[in-house]
């Protein structure tokens, strides 16, 4: 009878272990957040948002690559030979981007990655399934406008091809995971990002914040037209924001790169911000830092640009370069917990002067040059040629994103060391080929 | 009840009562030797018995034994000893005599009654239908591997297994019959001593691309068998989780008896395999200079004024000294073999102590070992000290208690290697014109990453291991034929590694500090019921459920800027953040077997689990998982009498289904995670949703058959089999324009055909015997449909090599462009124009330049200059301009087609020499550093391969290398040049031992004692031209492998060790 007992006290204790035992299936993430809770608050809408800028900063967009991607396909950087490139640097620097370089490809994924997060937040506010204030609604709709427009942008001014006139896919709303959209044509998705400029500008606070606000659209805004050549409304929107008396030049060149933990900044309009513990900067370091080992340095020839063009007064030759053991180094991104400058009013100044210099404004595109050449210690010029309009831009801008859109605005018959015409298809992005293989619709570069 | 009672109490009784009389009364005695048959060497250890009693001895160290006070009259003797035919011996018993009886015994070649352990139990060889290799202790023993699953290479048909690097504690993969798998792991499910256990990798990815293995954990002497189950009837008790094969590890365990005690020792050497030739200084900068100036030449020729330039070789070649990595002088007086400065000779010391006895009641088994490996790359020390308790008590006749602890501590030494640095550097971007030390005594540019000899120096990355795999078990006898099992155990992994830069690297130190905590808990209840019914239908019966519940745990913490190199910790930084990591699993399965047998002929078996994991939704949750198996021993029929020649001859099927849930946690639900940007929360997606996901299955057919001939004297089997995988978890990748890459689905189906052999032949039996064991596997891998997909090896989890995943290929083909050779002087060849559109506009059109082939006619002539590398385009045609679009093609098999082992067995008197080798043939493996690294782009800063010396110089010149230049595109794509027939055939093991006579042990009271030298991979045959054909680059995926970059070698190693017992 004994041996019964303890059998059956025995079926007990596991009869008992054995009904717990479902939960075990019961697993649930800590870590992360169901798609249902997302979304569903005022709160949730904000900080997907910051979700938003938080990809912008990525090292394969607005965090480093690109600005430098162009730098690349021009020739302004070269290897420095203190930090080997990466294989799909070399395409770069070759012109032989492939379907599979991962430069480009994360480039595409990031920024249709952020795209989709602020069409998701955008569905929310217009369906108005989520109680938000309405001031906020305003503010978080501009910034969205704002963040895609920023992409859009840049992606048909890498992707858009002038032999064709194909741009990138124009997404504006949340998509199914099975759709397979086209190319839309350069000049719609130009078209969209000058519209939702417009509005993000009437949407966002006329006032100076740590993200986007009124300003950085307008400014923005002065870029697209100035890309597509509408130089009077690029004068407009420069103007706008030159005048509005809350910018102005830093004194110090240098200054632009070093300014960490400021609510507000001076010259710039629109920055990735950095903060304690949570930087942007670190792949721009990593790119022309000399203490990090850097992949790059200024090409040969920009070198020359300024030896001969504006020599020992330029501030901007003596202080954003060092040269060490031999070899020159810019010291723009020096700074580890710098924000990067995306918009800064010394580009608008340029972008006007241009703008006056088409409309046949000499004296006031002489006197827009003028402000950023003194800042830059240099004699101020009485006189401009377009010639000189482009390398003003070249120095004043150079890894800042600029010369290589530049080069192609102005049709340059001979981009890089290979001389190539500015509508080479070698110049252009490859569309991702792991797109091409899920999407029928897409056509490669 | 009753009946049990009377059955199981007061039967014995009668029975012991009715004895006594005789017991009392009339006794003899019996005595003699047990000898072997063939060698007539005296065999201690040999039990014998009285058939159908508790009475009996052992022999002792000469064979001798004595049985006392035996009844008058006849009894029979049992004679037993492991590997031996068992004999039983009528004897009549005279009172007060001894009767002498000398027994040979021969040894049992067939083995049929071994047992054999399957999934929830264990069967003899004879009965088993499904097909499962087992490897046993001797086979591996004292092998210097710091982790089991490489002894078993070459050993196990239908398992074919990889190292993947030279490291002290590195990855292995293994694969069962083929891949089954795309995305889930196709690494099969470990079981030891019925618990599943931890397995993979949990060290950081902070730039190590070469991982530790939680499995070298195991200590390899506690491994009493691995069994391998391989098709389906035998591994789909595991279900879910069993379609890459289950690997079943069997510890040791103790036997009633004396004490006894095994102790042994080894130190081994160990160098690299192989060594890598690559450029010493004069020669880097003769060819280097050479490029400079082709590229000038063919600027001028081009008339590209920026190249012209930019490639001046005025002044002496100013512009060339300018831009070398390092200045003239420097560059022309030093010469730095790096490669040199990563190696050492490794060392190797292992010595383990094991106690195991016991009586009836009691066994038990505790065993230690301490190993100090000292790897061949310079600092890469792996240190494991493993302790073991295994404890079984007879608490009742009818209950069983035991208890199993296995606990291990380790401290393993990170080096950096591949991409990451240390050796991989070396051959690679640090230059032999780069000094290690600069002109003041300092490192030389220590920050530059080039200086691998200042990042060893700066870099100090440990991790210490805790590993603990406990079991507490009880057996309840209900019935003689029903019993009752259930277990409980534990196995926990706890990590904590510590990561520390100084400023010798970098500008601010840098300390990194985390901790893993894995627990793993298990139980299982079993029901099992055996009986024999009318002496010839046998049946039995197993029912149970099992629970699994796995949990991990992470945090780390990193800063910057320490105000003491003294300091290292990261709480002690300025600048520091902390990170971490949560998640977790559960399986819940219930799970039944039948097996049936009629007269040992006809065999029949039949199981079905259900299994439900955490890793699907709610609705998806369960599988379910059957198998049936079929057996027909034809040697046990009368008509085969007929043919003496034939021992043993039984055929076997199955067929069943089993399944892969090996996907990571979590993959069902639609997540956000967590994001800051200028220290503010914020949150973006991170997985779309999938509610249907469910179980990935795998069919398999296998047919098999199993023969022994002349008594034993050759043995063997077949097997065909026939894999099918369907509802594969796929990470489909899906329009990025949506925002995600991919969603997780299940979708495709792949298969895997194979063939397996083994013989086992013993070709001399007398004083000198010799053995010889071969096994041969292939294996045929397709993916049928994968609804169109072409997926990369990064899409599918793994690292970058050009590997993809496509239908109508083996997984992980390579999409390569096919190099053609070198153009041996300026030519012209005429080819198709792929981008031929009826627009022709000669103005547009550049024959050179293929961006501008829309514009050119439907054929014409390209150039080519001397020296250009040619292809071979979509036409077949062959050309110097190439589209990778276009004209790429499907090439090579990262698994080998054909693989096993070819060992021999020779024992003379105490000497014995065993010859093992191994072999895989028709893999091939992508050097993915080739394009770098073998004349692709002088300019890089990357030091070149020798053989770059039959480079193309003048016209005329007949070779494979193209011409140097500075900069070229040839090292911006993955061409076929880079894919090598990686097929080897490798002297595995060769082990030479003497085992002293009984003579020489008896005087220093040892029970045995051997000496033994043993070399592992001691010869390689191989066309590979890379540092050894067996690498991999990644383990982790199924699409990435069969790929190399800069990845260390395997390590050849010299071991003497010694053995002893008492």
């Amino acid at each position: 009878m004994k041996k019964i007992n303890y059998i059956v006290s025995t079926l007990v204790v596991i009869g008992i272990l054995m009904t717990s035992c479902n939960k075990v299936l019961d697993v649930y993430p800590t870590l992360e957040i169901s798609d249902e809770t997302a979304l569903s608050t005022a709160e949730g809408l904000q900080t997907a948002l910051i979700g938003a800028y938080d990809r912008l900063q990525s090292g394969y967009l607005y965090g480093g690559r690109i600005w430098v991607g162009g730098d690349m396909l021009a020739d302004n950087v070269k290897k420095s030979g203190d930090y080997a490139l990466v294989y799909e640097e070399i395409q770069f620097m070759e012109k032989t981007l492939s379907p599979d370089n991962l430069i480009t490809a994360v480039f595409w994924g990031d920024a249709y990655f952020t795209i989709n997060v602020v069409n998701r937040i955008l569905e929310v506010i217009k369906t108005g399934e989520v109680e938000v204030p309405a001031d906020e609604k305003t503010r978080i709709k501009g910034e969205c406008l704002f963040i895609r427009s920023l992409l859009y942008f840049d992606m048909v001014r890498y992707w858009g091809n002038p032999n064709n006139g194909l741009g990138v896919p124009l997404i504006l709303e949340p998509t199914a995971i099975d759709e397979q959209p086209s190319r839309a044509a350069i000049t719609d998705v130009t078209a969209q990002v000058i519209a939702d400029l417009q509005d993000a500008v009437n949407l966002l606070p006329r006032e100076k914040q740590e993200r986007a606000d009124s300003y950085a659209a307008e400014a923005l805004l002065s870029r697209v037209y100035f890309y597509n050549k509408n130089y009077a409304e690029a004068a407009t929107a420069a103007s706008h924001i030159i005048e509005s008396g809350e910018y102005s030049l830093v004194a110090d060149v240098l200054e632009n790169y070093l300014d960490f933990d400021v609510a507000v900044l001076d010259e710039i309009v629109f920055a990735l911000r950095s903060a304690p513990n949570d930087y942007s900067c670190g792949t721009l370091n990593g790119f022309f830092r000399k203490a990090s080992t850097p992949r790059f340095s200024p090409s040969n020839k920009m070198m020359e640009v300024f030896r001969f063009l504006s020599g020992e007064d330029d501030q901007r030759f003596t202080k954003l370069f060092a040269t060490i053991e031999g070899k020159t180094y810019t010291t723009k991104y020096d700074n580890r917990y710098m924000h990067i400058p995306v918009i800064r009013l010394a580009e608008l100044y340029l972008t006007r002067a241009e703008c006056r210099l088409e409309a046949g404004d000499t004296q006031g595109a002489v006197a827009d040059v003028n402000v950023v050449r003194e800042r830059a210690g240099l004699d101020p010029v009485t006189s401009l040629t377009f010639n000189n309009m482009y390398w003003e831009r070249f120095q004043e801008l150079f890894f800042e994103g600029d010369n290589f859109h530049n080069q192609k605005r102005l049709q340059k018959p001979k981009v890089s060391n290979l001389e190539l015409p500015w509508n080479s298809p070698r110049l252009l992005y490859k569309i991702p080929q792991r797109e091409i293989d899920v999407n029928p619709n897409m056509v490669q570069n | 009840m009753v009946q049990i009672l009377l059955k199981k109490i007061i039967a014995p009784v009668v029975i012991f009562l009715l004895w006594i009389p005789l017991a009392i009364g009339q006794t003899g005695s019996v005595e003699g030797t047990v000898a072997d048959k063939n060698t007539g060497e005296t065999l201690p250890g040999a039990n014998v018995y009285i058939e159908g009693t508790t009475t009996g001895v052992s022999s002792d160290i000469n064979g001798y034994y004595k049985l006392e006070n035996i009844p008058v009259g006849e009894i029979s003797l049992v004679i037993s000893y492991v590997g031996y035919k068992s004999i039983t011996q009528l004897v009549t018993v005279v009172e007060g005599r001894t009767a002498t009886l000398d027994f040979q015994i021969e040894e049992d070649r067939m083995m049929l009654d071994e047992l054999i352990v399957v999934g929830y139990g264990t069967s003899r060889k004879r009965a088993i239908s499904s097909s499962i290799s087992k490897v046993k202790v001797e086979e591996i023993k004292d092998i210097p591997v710091p982790t089991f699953e490489t002894a078993l290479q070459g050993r196990a048909p239908g398992v074919h297994i990889t190292t993947d690097n030279g490291m002290a504690s590195a990855p292995v993969t293994v694969r069962v019959r083929g891949t089954s798998s795309i995305y889930s792991s196709s690494q099969p499910l470990y079981i030891v001593d019925g618990v599943p256990i931890i397995t993979g990798s949990y060290t950081t990815s902070s730039g190590y691309p070469d991982k530790s293995n939680v499995l070298s954990l195991i200590n390899p002497n506690d491994i009493e068998s691995i069994e391998v189950l391989k098709d389906a009837s035998a591994a789909a008790i595991y279900g879910a989780r069993s379609a890459n094969g289950v690997v079943l590890i069997t510890t040791k365990q103790g036997q009633a008896g004396k004490t006894k005690f095994d102790v042994g020792y080894y130190y081994g050497i160990s160098d690299v395999t192989n060594k890598l030739d690559v450029l010493d200084g004069p020669e880097y900068l003769q060819f280097t200079k050479e490029a400079w100036t082709n590229s000038y030449v063919r600027a001028v020729k081009n008339n590209n004024q920026t190249n012209i330039a930019r490639f001046d070789t005025a002044n002496n070649y100013e512009k060339y000294w300018g831009s070398l990595a390092v200045p003239k002088e420097l560059a022309q007086n030093t010469n730095t073999d790096w490669i040199d400065q990563m190696l050492r000779k490794g060392q190797i010391h292992s010595v383990y102590l094991n106690a195991s006895g016991g009586d009836e009641k009691t066994r038990f088994f505790i065993g230690g070992t301490y190993d100090n490996n000292k790897g061949i790359l310079l600092n890469n020390d792996f240190e494991r000290i493993t302790g073991k308790v295994k404890v079984d008590n007879n608490a009742f006749k009818w209950l069983t208690l035991g208890m199993n602890v296995g606990i291990t501590y380790a401290n393993y030494v990170q080096v950096p290697t591949g991409w990451a640095g240390g050796l991989g550097t070396a051959q690679s971007r640090s230059l032999p014109i780069m000094p290690i030390y600069d002109s003041t005594g300092n490192y030389y540019d220590p920050r530059g990453g080039t200086n691998v000899v200042a990042t060893l120096n700066s870099v100090d990355y440990r991790s210490y291991q805790f590993w603990l795999l406990g079991d507490i078990y009880a057996d309840v006898k209900i019935t003689n034929d029903f019993s009752f099992r259930a277990d409980f155990s534990m196995n926990n992994f706890f990590q904590r590694e510590t990561m520390y830069e100084s400023t010798i690297t970098r500008e601010d130190a840098r300390g990194e500090d985390r901790r893993v905590q894995v627990g793993n808990y298990n139980m299982n209840y079993l029901l099992n019921y055996r009986k024999t019914f009318n002496g010839v239908h046998s049946l039995g019966v197993m029912a149970g459920m099992s629970v699994q519940s796995v949990r991990q745990y992470d945090v780390g913490l990193w800063g910057e800027g320490f105000p003491s190199p003294e300091l290292k910790n990261p709480t002690s930084a300025t600048r520091r953040d902390g990170y971490g990591f949560e998640t977790g699993y559960g399986f819940l399965s219930y799970f039944g077997r039948a097996t049936y047998s009629y007269s040992e002929k006809y065999w029949a078996e039949v199981s079905v689990r259900r299994d439900g994991s955490s890793r699907f939704g709610p609705d998806r949750r369960f599988g379910t998982f059957p198998a049936f198996s079929l057996g027909w021993t034809l040697s046990e029929e009368d008509f085969m009498n007929d043919v003496p020649v034939l021992t043993y001859l039984k055929l076997r099927g199955s067929y069943g289904l089993t399944g892969n849930a090996e996907i990571g946690n979590f993959r069902y639900f639609g997540l956000w995670g967590t994001r800051r940007y200028n220290g503010e929360p914020g949150i973006a997606p991170t997985n779309i949703a999938n509610p249907d996901l469910h179980w990935e299955e795998t069919s398999q057919l296998d047919i098999g058959l199993d023969f022994g001939l002349l008594e034993g004297r050759i043995s063997g089997g077949m097997d065909y089999y026939y894999k099918y995988s369907s509802e594969m978890l796929l990470e489909k990748n899906i329009p990025q324009t949506c925002g995600m890459s991919s969603v997780i689905q299940n979708l495709g189906e792949m298969e895997n055909t194979g063939f397996e052999f083994f013989v086992v032949t013993n070709n001399l039996i007398k004083e000198f015997q010799w053995t010889t064991e071969f096994n041969f596997s292939y294996n045929k891998n397709e993916i049928i449909n994968i609804e169109g997909q072409i997926i990369s090896g990064g899409d599918a989890g793994g690292t970058y090599g050009n590997n993809y995943a496509m239908e109508g290929h083996p997984i992980g083909a390579w999409r390569l462009v096919e190099f053609y050779g070198v153009q041996p002087e300026d030519g012209f060849h005429t080819i198709t124009n792929a981008y031929y559109t009826g627009n022709v506009d000669m103005e547009q059109f550049n024959p050179n330049d293929i961006t501008t082939y829309e514009y050119g006619p439907q054929q014409f002539d390209v150039s080519a200059e001397g020296g250009d590398p040619l292809f071979v385009n979509q036409y077949g045609e062959v050309t110097p301009i190439w589209d990778f679009d276009k004209d790429f093609g499907v090439f090579g098999n990262p698994y080998p087609k054909f693989y096993g082992g070819f060992n021999n067995i020779f024992r003379y008197k105490g000497f014995d020499l065993g010859v093992m080798f191994t072999y895989s043939l028709g893999n091939d493996v992508y050097r993915d550093d080739g394009k770098f690294f073998e004349g692709g782009n002088l300019g890089s800063n990357w030091n070149q391969m020798k053989t770059i010396e039959e480079r193309w110089q003048k016209p005329g010149d007949q070779t494979d290398q193209p011409i140097l230049l500075w900069d070229s595109e040839l090292s911006t794509f993955n061409i076929t040049k880079y894919l090598n027939d990686a097929s080897y055939v490798r002297l595995k093991n060769i082990t030479f031992g003497y085992n002293f006579p009984r003579s020489i042990t008896q005087k220093l009271h040892f029970t045995n004692l051997r000496v033994y030298i043993m070399g592992t991979n001691i010869l390689t045959f191989t066309n590979y031209p890379g540092w050894d054909p067996e690498v991999n680059r990644d383990n982790s995926a199924n699409v990435t492998q069969g790929v190399t970059y800069l990845s260390p070698p395997q390590a050849k190693t010299w071991t003497f060790g010694i053995n002893f017992g008492f």
